[in-house]
């Protein structure tokens, strides 16, 4: 694909094209789970969870005309609430690996910034100079692809990020 | 007192089926096929599962807005009296899956659960996501909701007016040829500093 196509494709909402919205897809995943004592027992390479971080918002981005898309408040808070319980004080410097929900080609920016992977409005320049979308680079996101190249299927959608997370095991 | 939950759960089997237009796979097939692939990875079998999480978001199969119960993957997989769990979360249905997973093997309640997401989303006859929470929730039941008048905000402006002040006819979404409202030009009041940026 190049950039031509990227920029020429038909406008989905202004200012964002068909290649930057992802497709609506068909899926299944599966995750089996057992308390982390227990886990040898199945196998060497097991996943730990660190930190569940969940959060609603009261929904005013369906409500008010003033709200601002350009930060997630509710992903903001759980962000925070997951870095707390998983101990991460700086996530820019002690995230290995990030896979996040990148529906349209702007949610990974607001996803990024809401998730203090870089500062507000400082996406583009820092994220650059992490080489964030490289397998080596110091935080790679998304390396799967994200949600525009395999679709979202919604539920399964955020499995199949573990898997990838899991098929590293540097990163567990 | 709560307690962190890190490092207290593990993941030791994951299955997934392949991503997109599944036109000859329904939501049954592709539940066996992921499930199939876990318990594979895991090296457990069905029988030693002791509860199950689904998410699905949308009705996957049934209806626009229909419900898949928990028996969607009780049926499939012929589980035997264990407990399903059907949860969603919008587009977070599937880590809501692994988080109550997560939490009842963390209060040990069971010893080996499973997490199990599907969506059948191709087969509703249009593209993009159904309007369930426009057309069933948002337009009827907000500026009802109890504690919405305590609120120190102005009026919020009806569904018309937010369209029209966008340039788009409701309902239809069609271009009434007025330039769309811009930020500056916003009703008096109606912004406000955010508090916790």
């Amino acid at each position: 694909m190049t950039i031509e196509q990227v920029l020429n494709a038909p406008m989905i909402a202004w200012p964002l094209g068909l290649f930057d919205c992802c497709g609506v897809t068909d899926g299944a995943s599966a995750a089996i789970l057992c308390r982390a004592e227990d886990a040898k027992k199945y196998r060497k390479d097991y996943v730990n969870i660190k930190a569940f971080g969940m959060s609603a918002s009261p929904g005013w981005g369906k409500e008010r005309i003033d709200y601002d898309f350009t930060y997630w408040d509710a992903t903001q808070h759980a962000a925070k609430a997951a870095y707390a319980e998983a101990g991460i004080k700086n996530p820019r410097k002690e995230l290995d690996m990030v896979e996040l929900h990148d529906c349209f080609s702007i949610a990974e920016l607001i996803a990024s910034e809401s998730m203090q992977l870089c500062e507000t409005g400082k996406f583009k320049e820092q994220m650059t100079a992490t080489r964030a979308y490289y397998h080596d680079g110091e935080m790679p996101v998304n390396i799967s692809g994200g949600l525009k190249s395999f679709g979202t299927p919604l539920a399964p959608a955020a499995a199949v990020r573990l898997r990838n997370i899991q098929a590293d095991p540097e990163e567990g | 007192m709560a307690e962190s939950i890190k490092d207290k759960v593990a993941i030791v089997g994951m299955g997934c089926t392949k991503f997109g237009e599944r036109w000859n796979a329904d939501a049954k097939d592709m539940i066996t096929e992921a499930v199939d692939e876990a318990l594979q990875d895991a090296g457990v079998e069905l029988k030693q599962i002791e509860a199950i999480w689904q998410g699905t978001q949308w009705g996957t199969q049934l209806s626009e807005g229909g419900v898949a119960t928990g028996t969607l993957v009780s049926g499939t997989l012929q589980t035997q009296y264990i407990p399903v769990t059907r949860v969603e979360n919008a587009c977070g249905t599937g880590a809501e899956s692994l988080r109550g997973a997560t939490f009842a093997l963390a209060a040990k309640g069971y010893d080996l659960v499973m997490a199990v997401g599907v969506e059948k989303v191709k087969d509703m006859g249009f593209g993009g996501l159904p309007s369930v929470w426009i057309g069933r929730w948002s337009r009827y039941t907000v500026r009802s909701a109890p504690g919405r008048g305590d609120m120190p905000w102005p009026p919020l402006p009806t569904r018309q007016v937010r369209f029209e002040q966008r340039g788009r006819q409701e309902g239809t979404g069609r271009d009434l040829g007025q330039k769309p409202l811009l930020r500056s030009q916003e009703p008096q009041g109606a912004s406000e500093e955010r508090s916790d940026h």
